[in-house]
């Protein structure tokens, strides 16, 4: 059998087949009789070589694996194998020892589990969370249910985040241009930069973060802001809520961002809003249980439903009534709803389909105050807009809809999250930069291209290679703080690694402003930072741990 | 035709099938034998631990607690092994220049945890719990044996599974009250003494029950038949299931 295929193998190539005579093929066609089905139009013309393949079953250099050990001799051995594996246990059993603590500490019961609050930070969204730890390592993480913002289900981030922790591929060390250093090398060399900034009041110092609610890093901030009033910070978090704020700024002149009470909608239109997600979704446990709560039937008060979106959702599976339509008609949908019930009086454009507007309009004007609209996070400042007006005209803000200021802290003059990166990037181009702090945001790899964070570039020399270039490699110094050595990290002269929010003191606003504490459940496993350090290191007091800072606060 | 073979390889024929019967009967049953061996199981093996810490001293002579030492065994699934600390508590009074003590000074020092070597040992794939069977009844030395006679610690039973379910089928054998009375004072954690003795008729045992009352005993099948109750032991059917304790 091998050898065959060997053979084959050897064979020169098949001689390319000739074309199809499509005529002969018609006419094939027309003499049949009943249905016949065929896969290709070789099979219907019945080519020599379409048979020729049939025959051989696997076509050429498809054919069966051809090892010197065959599949025969391979189930053999291995079966052989496996039934001598049961004679490993007629062993004795190996010794083991117990090593038992010096000092046990207290509340440590050996074999049981304990749990500690904390919170878990996630860009802008905070989680409270409950950590089991066995024996002083954290194993497992889930929703806290005694926090006034938690809930005792969890999400995939949540679950998951426990993995990062002990994740192999975390950044262990200290890195200067691929040297490794310690925290006081870093904190020495800082120490010229730093002073020239002084200097000039900061004018080459910039700072790059991502969202972020710690109010201590805010102080922080502020604080290194005052001491260098020329320095800028920017902001740059690819998953963002602008159009959310921008839409809020047009409704209100200010920037709340809503919280939705489903448990008192009965009747529900999301406008692309796919709130039964996790994903850039912050309220998504307690709005999910909301929402279960009401679509029991035995309780009989079930809600109702409408789902305006462009892409198959979650939420979309469980409406009662769902409208597919074109990324591009969900404002105008938005525009004829607000027309009829009378709020703007833009409706210039009908939707596709009356009937749905129609139900839904005459379904949320009986329901006033137990309605509820939702505007999806993806969709333009307009449908934001539109949607808050459409709930105060239906009197359901402060019903089933509340406005909370944003917990995210933001530079002042802040537009958008785009906007920031831009300014930073002009100003990187511009040389403008000496001394540039990213923490927790990796722009090679989620910037816009035309930022040209990170690029190809073709030597001129080498046509035939590209290059990966950065404008980051314009700044003469540059701090990288992150979890991983990531693209960022490539292009940064410093990289300090970070500590995972399981090793960290610090502390976090959940979406309805709640304050939380993030505290550790174990020690920096590679003596990682803190944002909170390495913002210290630009004040008065550059030794201070991130404990001191949020106690401080 | 002559006959290529003897007569007598007739009854050699029969000889081969049955000794050939016969060895594969004995090997079978030299190993099955030999599975179960101190040589395998360790059991009544004295194992030399550093330093050489004497049950029958702690226990016998001076008359420690379990308890003190093995603090999760009430709540946990492991039983508990002293830190050392709870070895200083006196240690730092009495025999505080015995040079037999020496590594427990020394990891006091250093923060060096010591090292024991486990005397009882469970295969990985097996659940055990401490603290279920001492709030079931099941006394310490059910089944570590006379803990107090013991120099050195070594294992009573062999640990394997025959010895597990030899309980788990009938528990009423082993169960111990958990308060007995003896001249009309009553006398609780039976469950941690190394002198309780199962009720017979040389030895009647005057039993506390949950209602109060107190009941002269001399049999032990009856009274575990009415501690199975009182503890609220669960059926055989249950505690006998594989994924009770291959979980």
């Amino acid at each position: 059998m091998s050898n065959n295929c060997k053979d084959e193998r050897l064979k020169p190539p098949a001689p390319k087949a000739a074309p199809l005579d499509l005529a002969a093929v018609r006419e094939k066609l027309s003499q049949a009789k009943g249905k016949r089905y065929w896969r290709s139009l070789e099979e219907l013309a019945e080519t020599e070589e379409f048979k020729e393949m049939l025959h051989r079953e696997f076509p050429r250099h498809a054919s069966e694996w051809s090892d010197g050990v065959s599949r025969r001799n391979f189930m053999q051995l291995m079966g052989a194998s496996l039934a001598l594996a049961g004679l490993s246990a007629c062993t004795k059993q190996p010794v083991e020892n117990i090593v038992p603590y010096v000092r046990q500490p207290e509340e440590i019961i050996p074999g049981k589990p304990l749990y500690f609050a904390t919170s878990m930070p996630l860009g802008a969204v905070t989680r409270p969370v409950l950590v089991k730890s066995d024996m002083g390592r954290p194993i497992k993480v889930d929703g806290n249910p005694d926090h006034p913002a938690g809930s005792s289900g969890s999400d995939v981030y949540t679950q998951a985040s426990i993995l990062g922790l002990y994740d192999p591929d975390r950044s262990q060390t200290i890195v200067e241009l691929g040297e490794v250093r310690t925290w006081g090398d870093f904190l020495t060399s800082l120490q010229a930069p730093l002073n020239a900034q002084k200097a000039s009041k900061g004018a080459g110092l910039r700072f790059l973060t991502g969202d972020f609610t710690s109010p201590t890093l805010a102080s922080q901030m502020k604080a290194v802001l005052k001491t260098f009033p020329q320095a800028k910070w920017h902001v740059w978090e690819p998953v963002n809520h602008d159009n959310g704020r921008a839409g809020a700024q047009l409704a209100f002149g200010q920037t709340l961002r809503p919280q939705y009470k489903l448990e008192n909608a009965d009747v529900v239109l999301s406008l692309d809003a796919d709130f039964l997600s996790p994903a850039n979704n912050s309220g998504f446990l307690h709005y999910a249980a909301a929402f279960g709560k009401r679509r029991k039937v035995e309780a009989g008060n079930l809600n109702r439903l409408y789902v305006v979106e462009s892409i198959l959702s979650p939420t979309g599976a469980k409406a009662d009534h769902r409208l597919p339509v074109k990324a591009t008609q969900i404002e105008s949908f938005a525009r004829v709803i607000a027309g009829k019930l009378g709020v703007g009086g833009g409706a210039t454009a009908e939707s596709g389909n009356p009937k749905f507007v129609d139900a839904v309009v005459a379904d949320l004007q009986k329901n006033r105050g137990k309605s509820l609209v939702m505007a999806g996070e993806t969709q333009p400042p307009a449908v934001h807009a539109l949607v808050h007006a459409i709930n105060d005209a239906l009197g359901n803000a402060g019903k089933t809809v509340t406005y909370f200021d944003p917990v995210t802290v933001l530079p002042d003059g802040f537009t958008s999250h785009i906007e920031s990166l831009r300014d930073l990037a002009r100003d990187i181009e511009a040389k403008k930069v000496e001394l540039l702090v990213i923490i927790d945001s990796n722009p090679a790899y989620t910037a816009p291209a035309d930022l040209k964070f990170a690029h190809l570039h073709m030597d001129d020399n080498s046509p035939a290679e590209w290059k990966q270039e950065s404008i980051l490699l314009k700044v003469p110094n540059c701090v990288h703080i992150g979890l991983y050595q990531d693209e960022t990290a490539q292009f940064c002269r410093w990289h300090i690694n970070a500590a995972h929010y399981l090793e960290s003191w610090s502390d976090a606003r959940t979406p309805d402003g709640t304050f939380g504490i993030i505290q550790p459940l174990i020690d920096p496993l590679y003596g990682g930072k803190t944002a909170h350090e390495v913002l210290g290191a630009f004040t008065e007091t550059p030794g201070s741990s991130s404990y001191d800072w949020v106690r401080g606060y | 035709m002559a006959q290529i073979f003897h007569r007598s390889a007739n009854s050699l024929a029969r000889m081969s099938i049955l000794g050939g019967l016969f060895i594969l009967v004995t090997v079978g049953a030299v190993l099955a034998e030999l599975q179960r061996s101190p040589y395998v199981t360790r059991q009544h093996e004295a194992r030399v631990q550093n330093p050489p810490f004497s049950h029958q001293h702690h226990v016998g002579g001076m008359g420690l607690d379990c308890r003190y030492c093995h603090t999760s065994v009430e709540d946990s699934n492991f039983a508990g092994i002293p830190p050392t600390k709870t070895c200083m508590n006196c240690h730092a009074q009495i025999w505080s220049t015995q040079p037999m003590l020496e590594p427990v000074r020394e990891s006091y020092r250093t923060g060096k945890s010591l090292v024991w070597i486990r005397v009882h040992d469970l295969p990985d794939f097996v659940y055990f719990d401490h603290s279920i069977h001492i709030n079931k009844g099941v006394g310490c030395q059910s089944c570590h044996g006379q803990v107090d006679k013991m120099p050195l610690m070594y294992m009573e039973h062999s640990l394997q599974m025959e010895w597990c379910l030899s309980c788990h089928r009938e528990p009423e054998k082993y169960l111990r009250p958990k308060t007995i009375v003896v001249d009309g004072k009553e006398q609780g954690d039976q469950i941690f003494s190394m002198k309780y003795e199962s009720p017979s008729s040389m030895n009647p045992v005057n039993v506390k029950l949950a209602d109060g009352t107190i009941r002269p005993f001399t049999d032990q099948i009856e009274l575990g038949k009415i501690l199975k109750k009182e503890y609220n032991l669960r059926k055989v059917e249950d505690i006998t299931s594989c994924s009770t304790c291959h979980r």
